[in-house]
C-alpha cells in the first residue's frame, strides 16, 4: 500500500493498528494533518446531515437543562475549596486540539475505541443531582452518538460518559452498592462497569462502600489506578498527573505506566507523575520534586518531553534493544533547535537539572563538531544579562548541570561553569531544554535542591551590576568583557546585556 | 430561507423563544462544522467545539445585533473558543503540558493565522469548481458514505485507485485553497 492509500485508509477508518508506525512517520511532514483538514471539512460540507442533526439535538438538550440545585452547588463549592488539591482546569480538548494543530499526530493515531453504551447496557448508577451535567453515548467508531442534559433519576450505564461544565457538577449514586461519586466542574467520568470508572479529566470525590477484597472498586485515570477498599477520597486527573487525596480509610494507588504503587492513608495525598516515585505526603505539605528518567531504559514520556521541533529516535544495538534516546533537531543556525519544554514550578526552586549529551552527529560523520550543546532557558523571560565564556570545542560526552533559581540559571559543562543567565521574571515563562545538532540524551534528572547547595553567584552578580549603564547595550556583537573573577567562572568571561528585549535565542 | 427569516429567528431567540434557535442552527451547522474541521480536524473535537459555539451563541445572543452577519459571529465565537482553549491550557500547570508551548497564539503567528484564516469560503468555491467525475467521487465518499471497497465496485476500479484518487483530490483542493488565499493577499 502506498503512502497515499494508507492516509486515505486511515482517514476512512479502514487502517489497522499495524499501520500506525508508518502513519506516525507520515505525520511528521504535515501531509496527514493537511489531508485530515480537508477530509473532515468535506465530510461536514457534503455529509448527509445525520451528524448535523445529532449535534443540533445535543445543543437543544443542553439548552433545556434544568436550573441549578442550590444545595448541591454548595457541596461542590466546598469540595473545590479543599486546600490540598490542585483545582485543575486542565482539559482534554485543548490537548487534542494542540496535537491536531501542531503535529497532527498523537490523537489522530490513537483514537480510543470506547464502549458504546447502548441502551441495553447494564445500569451502573443513577443521577442524584446535576448542574449542567451532560450524558454522552458513543458510537462504535468513538464518535458521539447521543448527548443530552442529565436529569435527576437518569440511568448511568456501562460505557457512558458523564461530563460537567465549567461551573457544573453531578452526583452519581451506584445502584449495586452504597457508593456515591461527586463530580466537580470541568470533569469527564466514564463508567466502564459497576466496579471501574475512568476519570478522563477533572476531579471527583467519592464515598465508597466497604468492598469485597476479590472485587474492589477502582477509579482509573490515564496514568493511575486507585483501588478502594471502602473509604472517602478525592481523585484528580490531568493529562500527565494524577493526584489522590484520602480523607478516610486507605487507597492503593498504582501507576499504570511503570507499576509503581503505594498505599495512601487517611490524611495523605500522593501523585502519579512520570519519572517520580509515588510518595504519600501529609495533606497540605508540598511534594518534593525528584524526577529521574533514564533514557537508556525508557522512552521519553511524550506528555512530558514533547518535542516541538525535532524528534526523538531510539538508539538500538544489533539485538534491537534500546540503548538510549537520541534527540535530533534542526541546526540552530537556521533559527531552530531541538526544544523540549520542562516544568519546574516556582515552589520547587532552587532546582537542579542534569543530563549527559553525546554528539551522535560527530560519531556518524567522523569529524569534529565545533559547536553543539544543550541549554536551559526561560522561554519568555526578559534576560538582563548573559554571562558566558563558553568554549567552542566541548569534547564528548558532556555532562550538563543547571542550577535554577528565581532569577538566574547557572550552567555547568563537565563540572566547569560555562555561563550564567540573569533574568527579570516574566509571568508565564517556562523552562525550555534546547539542544543543538543531533544529540543523544542519557539519564535526565530534575530535582529540588537545598539553597545552600546552589553555587554562590554573588561575585558574578556584583560584577555584572558594576558595568556602567552606558555599556549595557543590547548588541550581541559587542559583549562587555569582565575582569578576572575569583569565583569559579568562565575564563575570559564577558557579558551580553539584553535590557528590554525578549530573550529568544531559539525561534519557534 | 431568506435573510429576513434569519433576522426573525434571531429576534425570536433574543425574546426568549428557545425553539427558534433550532432553525438558526440548521441554517449554519453544516458550514460551521466545516469551519471548525479546518481548524481542528479531529471528529470528536469538531462536534465539541461546534456544540460549545452554539451554546455560547445562544447564551450571548442578546449581544448580537440582528441584521448583521450571524455566521461571521459564529465563526468568531468558534475561533475564540479554540483560542481560549489553547491559551487556558498554556497558562495551566505546565507539568502536564510542555509542548503546548508552540500553541501559544500570542507567540505564534502561524497558529494565529490558522485560527483566523477564512479558508472555508475558498474551499467551497474550489469544491464547486471540480469536474463532474470528481464531484461524483466525493458524493460517493462523503454524502453516501461508501467504503473504498464499495466505491471500487460501483466505479469498476481497484481500491488502490479509489484511495489514491481521493488523496489527490484533497491535495488539489488544498492547493486550490492556498492559491485563492494567496491571491487575496
Amino acid at each position: 500500500m502506498t503512502d497515499k492509500e494508507l492516509i486515505d485508509a486511515w482517514l476512512s477508518g479502514e487502517a489497522d493498528g499495524a499501520m500506525r508506525d508508518r502513519l506516525r512517520k507520515l505525520a511528521c511532514d504535515g501531509t496527514l494533518r493537511e489531508q485530515a483538514r480537508i477530509h473532515h471539512a468535506l465530510a461536514a460540507l457534503l455529509g448527509n446531515g445525520a451528524a448535523d442533526r445529532r449535534l443540533m439535538e445535543s445543543v437543544m438538550a443542553e439548552l433545556a437543562a434544568q436550573a441549578p440545585d442550590a444545595v448541591h452547588r454548595d457541596v461542590m463549592l466546598k469540595l473545590r475549596r479543599q486546600p490540598s488539591v490542585i483545582r485543575a482546569k486542565t482539559r482534554f480538548v485543548p490537548l487534542a486540539l494542540a496535537a491536531a494543530l501542531t503535529i497532527g499526530l498523537g490523537l489522530f493515531l490513537f483514537r480510543t475505541h470506547r464502549a458504546t453504551g447502548p441502551t441495553g447496557a447494564r445500569i451502573v448508577a443513577r443521577v442524584e443531582s446535576s448542574i449542567g451535567g451532560t450524558g454522552v453515548l458513543f458510537a462504535q467508531d468513538g464518535s458521539v452518538r447521543q448527548r443530552w442534559a442529565l436529569k435527576v433519576g437518569d440511568d448511568v450505564r456501562e460505557g457512558m460518559r458523564i461530563e460537567t461544565g465549567e461551573d457544573g457538577s453531578a452526583t452519581l449514586a451506584w445502584t449495586t452498592e452504597a457508593t456515591t461519586v461527586d463530580l466537580a466542574g470541568n470533569s469527564k467520568l466514564e463508567t466502564q462497569n459497576s466496579k471501574l470508572a475512568v476519570l478522563q479529566q477533572g476531579r471527583l470525590a467519592a464515598v465508597v462502600a466497604p468492598q469485597p477484597p476479590e472485587q474492589p472498586f477502582a477509579v482509573e485515570t490515564s496514568r493511575a489506578r486507585a483501588t478502594v477498599v471502602g473509604t472517602r477520597f478525592e481523585l484528580e486527573a490531568q493529562p500527565s498527573l494524577t493526584e489522590l487525596t484520602v480523607r478516610d480509610g486507605a487507597v492503593l494507588l498504582a501507576s499504570l505506566i511503570n507499576g509503581d504503587s503505594a498505599r495512601v492513608e487517611a490524611g495523605q495525598y500522593a501523585r502519579v507523575v512520570p519519572g517520580a516515585p509515588i510518595q504519600p505526603m501529609p495533606i497540605g505539605s508540598p511534594m518534593p520534586m525528584n524526577y529521574h528518567w533514564d533514557f537508556r531504559k525508557e522512552s521519553p514520556d511524550p506528555d512530558i518531553f514533547k518535542v516541538f521541533d525535532g524528534a526523538w529516535h531510539p538508539v538500538t544495538n544489533t539485538a534491537g534493544e534500546t540503548l538510549a534516546m537520541q534527540a535530533e533537531g534542526k541546526v540552530m543556525a537556521h533559527g531552530r533547535g531541538f526544544l523540549v519544554l520542562l516544568d519546574i514550578p516556582v515552589e520547587h526552586l532552587p532546582a537542579m537539572v542534569s543530563f549527559t549529551l553525546i554528539s551522535a552527529y560527530d560519531r556518524t560523520r567522523q569529524r569534529e563538531q565545533k559547536t553543539f550543546g544543550g541549554h536551559i532557558v526561560y522561554d519568555r523571560c526578559r534576560s538582563s544579562a548573559v554571562l558566558t565564556g563558553l568554549q567552542d570545542n566541548l569534547g564528548l560526552p558532556i555532562r550538563l548541570r543547571f542550577y535554577i533559581t528565581e532569577d538566574a540559571i547557572d550552567e555547568w559543562y563537565n563540572d566547569r561553569r560555562s555561563s550564567v543567565r540573569f533574568y527579570e521574571g516574566a509571568a508565564g515563562s517556562r523552562l525550555v531544554l534546547a539542544i543543538r545538532e543531533t544529540m543523544r540524551i542519557e539519564s535526565l534528572r530534575m530535582q529540588s535542591v537545598p539553597p545552600k547547595s546552589v553555587p554562590d553567584l554573588s561575585e558574578l552578580r556584583a560584577a555584572v551590576q558594576s558595568v556602567p549603564e552606558e555599556l549595557r547595550r543590547p548588541d550581541p556583537a559587542r559583549p562587555v568583557p569582565l575582569p578576572d573573577l575569583k569565583t569559579d567562572s568562565p575564563k575570559g568571561a564577558r557579558v551580553f546585556f539584553n535590557p528590554g528585549t525578549k530573550l529568544s535565542p531559539f525561534k519557534y | 430561507m431568506t435573510n429576513q427569516d434569519e433576522i426573525a429567528w434571531v429576534e425570536a431567540v433574543q425574546n426568549g423563544d428557545t425553539e427558534a434557535f433550532e432553525p438558526l442552527m440548521e441554517l449554519h451547522v453544516r458550514r460551521l462544522r466545516a469551519f471548525v474541521a479546518l481548524k481542528a480536524p479531529i471528529p470528536s473535537l469538531i462536534d465539541e467545539a461546534t456544540h460549545e459555539t452554539f451554546v455560547y451563541a445562544y447564551r450571548n445572543i442578546a449581544k448580537f445585533k440582528a441584521g448583521t452577519n450571524f455566521f461571521a459571529w459564529l465563526k468568531a465565537i468558534a475561533s475564540n473558543i479554540l483560542r481560549a482553549e489553547i491559551q487556558r491550557y498554556a497558562r495551566q500547570d505546565v507539568q502536564a503540558e510542555r509542548y503546548m508551548h508552540e500553541m501559544e497564539t500570542t507567540e505564534s503567528d502561524s497558529n494565529e493565522t490558522l485560527l483566523v484564516s477564512d479558508d472555508l469560503e475558498q474551499l467551497e468555491v474550489c469544491v464547486e469548481s471540480l469536474p463532474p467525475n470528481t464531484k461524483k467521487l466525493l458524493k460517493l465518499k462523503y454524502t453516501l458514505g461508501h467504503s473504498s471497497a464499495e466505491m471500487a465496485k460501483i466505479l469498476q476500479r481497484s481500491r488502490a485507485w479509489i484511495r489514491t484518487a481521493l488523496f489527490r483530490i484533497r491535495e488539489e483542493l488544498k492547493k486550490c485553497v492556498e492559491q485563492k488565499l494567496a491571491a487575496q493577499g
